[in-house]
């Protein structure tokens, strides 16, 4: 055999504790690489669990055609790199270090969390939302106003309850945990109206029913209790508790017939562990452990003793994941019903209220059923509430445009004698959770659908 | 494919050694040349037949180069001619066509003359480098420094060995042609080899890439936003990540090389502890220094000449050398800045002024200025982008409005910074030049501990470099937003 000249040249026989070395040392970096690669294609060894929604990746597939037009290719990096086999323990051990070396959050520029102060997380898209304060273009606000009302006059001739819950941003109330830059708007910024508050205004000015919840907080955070956890993104259970008391209460002065039952209201609360959403950054984040701040106990509601009404509620909602602490706060109440909630407006989940008060809620995911199913969901109009929840960075959303496919639908209906919207009753055996046997606000199921 | 790359990391090398270490001896050349086909193909698998192609016309006219096939000189010569005419002639095609037509249609509009129609040509990766080595196997075989490969499939595997073939270094067919027909790689070389990717990942994971953050920023600010401050941040970052991009991925090749029985020759030396110009070419991506010394300088007349025609060679060298870097006005002033210093180094190195000789403490930062003054205008957009950049660098650009740097206060750019610098300068700093690899010889004290140790770091480095790859694919949402 040939040896290249600069080729330093080694004895023939290396003593046994060296080659003993070498081979280990070649068993390890193939093992290593074997380890990886069985875990990329079988799973096996497993992976820590990472939090956090991913968009989906086309999985690629090996043609004559996709190889030669480059799309094979264009599909191989990223699926990899969502498939690679400890993908994600070295994601946790990635952010580990960026944490608690660097201090930065993990995924740096990429990361959609912010740190801030004593602990405090903030989603990077309600600090932009709050720094660039995007407005409605003119008039937007009052014709939006002006469709929740028409939406309402709609519900009422239904005998249907409906108000509009506007989330708080957890950077509008709580500025002050905020990254320094990130604090105090400059005065010409803080002075303009974003669409939130060009919202209110215009509702103000209609009949329609609503809760600013931004408002509320505002006032409520004066009483010296948390409203958000330092690890989530959503208002914590003790927020949403008092934020369903307001909006339970502009629902129960509505004229439906017969009236919403008077649920338990927030007497108070106690501080425990963070429950759910109460962290929920913190567990986007992926790290081994949570960072400092982060294991810190929130407060959580106590509701009055008075009993849930006998009644059974059949509500809609649809909105944003801010509903889903709503929907654990009615399951506090020991209310009996169903909870029908249109994520988005898009993807659809359930909740059975069996009216015994629990700590939260676990929605059973029905899927993505898309945008027109909704509209024309048998739940949505059957309900005896329908509640729309957003938060005040989707305002310009305008209800992802349900409010309007609603009016839409229902174009020149009258007020008819059953509840609903205009949607054709399901045929027998189509769907049996859906075919309703109430036609009147607490009339109960059919058996099928007894609770 | 990019070293770089959970792809190659993950998919492509892992397959690749093993099938190669799994075949046979006589089957391995084989195994290496469809591997690196592929590699070649990943992404643009049309250009596979240019490069197929053309080796085959390299092969066939290689064969009517050696000196006893034809005899006659005048007709090898004429072989000679027409590969490198058409070796040249695809280079610029691909390379330089499209900045040809825009230098045409800017002087048909200030003719006022419509401008050529043109769509413009799709460049083949690496083909830069590739030309080079096709050119060095011709003309090694004509000058008789080699002979032509015994098969096609053997030349084929010298141009497109994946190692090398999208970034160098620019093998030189006499420094390889005997590997390619045999050569040895045991357990030592196949360790050394992934401490040296391992090595060479590190530098373009940890250490180019954050640095690139700073670079990035600066040569991106708008003009009159960079204080001079910052300017010699960012362009201090961009010397930093060049070297640590380049040479990295030389490492890369050289460790991959060496796992595979290769041993290619090293590319980088330190070039930033440099006394002169000269010294920072003889260090600074070598092997393309080697090639134009050879087959451009020394054809030209090399020392041979009288030093004014010398001189102008020199320069003219270090012109092509900048065009040959990229299709634009900004590389031709590259390389006009280096050649210009080039032959003012050689005026003042005679025997009182020999590189060595000079005092470090002077001789090092004024070379390493002039290194960066010249990088401002290899990693500027243009030429204007450049005369921007240079007048922020002397604080009169800078305005009442000038913005810091976001990377300027990221701790991950400054660690790099900070040990990019120690890894750059390292000789000054520890007195010696450390060598590039880590072999550990049978038979020395406490051989058995340093090779653990050797892994132990092989692995660390490969699983921190790929940290930043997947981090860089995962971007989650507390949901999904429709």
């Amino acid at each position: 055999m040939h040896r290249h000249p600069d080729r330093p040249t080694a004895p023939r026989n290396p003593s046994r504790g060296v080659a003993l070395a070498r081979g280990f040392s070649l068993a390890g970096l193939a093992a290593a690489f074997i380890l990886v690669f069985c875990g990329t294609w079988s799973g096996f060894p497993p992976d820590a669990h990472l939090s956090g929604a991913e968009r989906q990746v086309k999985v690629p597939r090996l043609t004559a055609r996709s190889w030669f037009d480059g799309t094979f290719v264009a599909a191989v990096e990223p699926w990899l790199a969502r498939n690679l086999g400890w993908r994600g323990i070295g994601i946790r051990t990635a952010n580990l270090i960026n944490t608690t070396i660097f201090r930065r959050p993990p995924g740096g520029a990429n990361s959609t969390v912010l740190v801030g102060t004593d602990g405090w997380l903030f989603e990077k898209a309600y600090v932009r939302e709050r720094t660039r304060r995007p407005a409605f273009k003119p008039g937007e606000a009052e014709a939006f106003a002006e469709e929740l009302e028409r939406l309402q006059q709609l519900c009422h001739r239904r005998n249907m309850a409906f108000a509009v819950l506007i989330a708080p941003s957890k950077a509008e109330i709580y500025p002050e945990y905020l990254p320094a830059q990130y604090r105090n708007l400059p005065p010409e910024v803080a002075a303009q109206s974003n669409a939130c508050q060009q919202l209110v205004a215009a509702l103000q000015e209609t009949e329609g029913a609503y809760v600013d919840a931004r408002a509320d907080f505002l006032a409520w955070k004066r009483e010296g209790v948390d409203l958000f956890p330092p690890g989530g993104t959503h208002w914590n259970h003790y927020g949403a508790q008092r934020a369903l008391d307001h909006v339970w209460q502009v629902l129960r002065g509505q004229p439906v017939s017969p009236a919403l039952p008077r649920l338990p209201v927030t007497t108070g609360h106690c501080m425990r562990s963070p429950l759910g959403t109460d962290n929920d950054l913190v567990h986007l984040l992926n790290l081994w452990t949570a960072p400092k701040g982060g294991r810190r106990q929130v407060p959580f509601p106590l509701l009055e003793e008075t009993p849930a009404t006998n009644a059974v509620l059949r509500i809609a909602m649809a909105g944003d994941s801010f509903a889903f602490t709503l929907i654990d706060a009615l399951a506090r109440t020991g209310i009996r019903g169903e909870v029908d909630f249109f994520f988005y407006c898009r993807h659809h989940y359930h909740e059975r209220l069996t009216g015994v008060r629990r700590e939260h809620a676990e929605p059973e995911d029905l899927g993505s059923i898309g945008f027109d199913a909704v509209v024309a969901h048998p739940r949505l109009a059957e309900a005896d509430v329908l509640l729309l929840v957003f938060n005040e960075i989707h305002t310009r959303q305008r209800g992802w445009g349900l409010p309007a496919a609603l009016l839409e639908t229902n174009k020149g209906v009258a007020s008819k004698p059953a509840r609903g919207m205009g949607v054709p009753p399901m045929k027998h055996g189509q769907a049996a959770r859906a075919t309703y046997a109430g036609k009147g606000f607490c009339k109960g199921f059919n058996e099928e659908e007894k609770l | 494919m990019v070293f770089s790359s959970l792809t190659f990391l993950y998919l492509f090398l892992p397959l690749t050694l093993a099938a190669y270490y799994l075949a046979p001896a006589r089957a391995r050349n084989g195994v290496a040349l469809a591997a690196s086909l592929v590699f070649f193909a990943w992404g643009a698998p049309r250009f596979v037949l240019v490069l197929v192609a053309g080796c085959l016309l390299d092969y066939v006219i290689g064969q009517r180069l050696v000196p006893e096939a034809t005899g006659a000189t005048a007709g090898r010569r004429r072989w000679l001619t027409i590969g490198l005419v058409g070796n040249l002639a695809l280079l610029l095609y691909f390379k330089y066509a499209n900045f040809g037509v825009e230098q045409l249609n800017a002087l048909l509009a200030l003719a006022g003359r419509e401008p050529l129609a043109w769509t413009r040509v799709a460049l083949p990766i690496g083909i830069s480098f590739f030309t080079f080595q096709k050119i060095s196997y011709l003309v090694d075989v004509f000058r008789g420094t080699a002979q032509p490969a015994a098969n096609f499939g053997r030349y084929l595997l010298y141009i497109a060995l994946f190692p090398q073939l999208i970034a160098g270094p620019i093998v030189r067919y006499h420094d390889v042609a005997t590997q390619l027909e045999s050569r040895q790689c045991d357990a030592e070389d196949r360790l050394a080899g992934a401490w040296r990717l391992a090595l060479g990942l590190a530098k373009k994971c940890l250490l180019a890439n954050p640095l690139a953050l700073l670079a990035d920023q600066a040569f991106a600010a708008a003009p009159g936003t960079l204080g001079a401050g910052a300017a010699w941040a960012g362009l201090y970052a961009y010397a930093l990540q060049i070297y640590f991009d380049f040479s990295g991925y030389s490492d890369m090749a050289i460790g991959l090389g060496r796992m595979m029985g290769f041993r290619f020759l090293e590319n980088f030396d330190f070039p930033y502890i440099s006394r002169g110009m000269v010294e920072f070419w003889r260090r600074w991506h070598i092997s393309l220094g080697n090639f134009m010394r050879d087959y451009l300088y020394i054809p030209l007349g090399g020392n041979r000449v009288s030093p004014a025609r010398r001189n102008f060679n020199l320069w003219v060298v270090f012109l092509l050398s900048g065009l040959w870097h990229g299709a634009s006005w900004n590389f031709v002033v590259w390389g006009a800045w280096h050649g210009l210093w080039i032959v003012a180094d050689k005026k003042l190195a005679g025997p009182r002024h020999a590189p060595r000789k000079r005092p470090a403490v002077l001789a090092v930062p004024v070379t390493f200025l002039l290194v960066l003054i010249g990088w401002v205008f290899f990693r500027a957009e243009t030429l204007p982008a450049a005369a921007t950049y240079l007048r922020a660098l002397t604080g009169l650009a800078a305005t009442a409005a000038a913005t810091p740097l976001p990377a300027l206060t990221d701790p991950r750019t400054m660690t790099a910074m900070l040990l990019g610098t120690g890894l750059a300068f390292a000789p000054l700093l520890i007195g010696r030049e450390p060598s590039h690899e880590w072999t550990v010889a049978d038979g020395t004290p406490g051989a058995a501990g340093r090779i653990l140790l050797r892994t132990a770091a092989t692995m660390t480095l490969i699983g921190l470099s790929t940290l930043p790859l997947l981090l860089g694919g995962f971007n989650p949402f507390i949901y999904f937003r429709f």
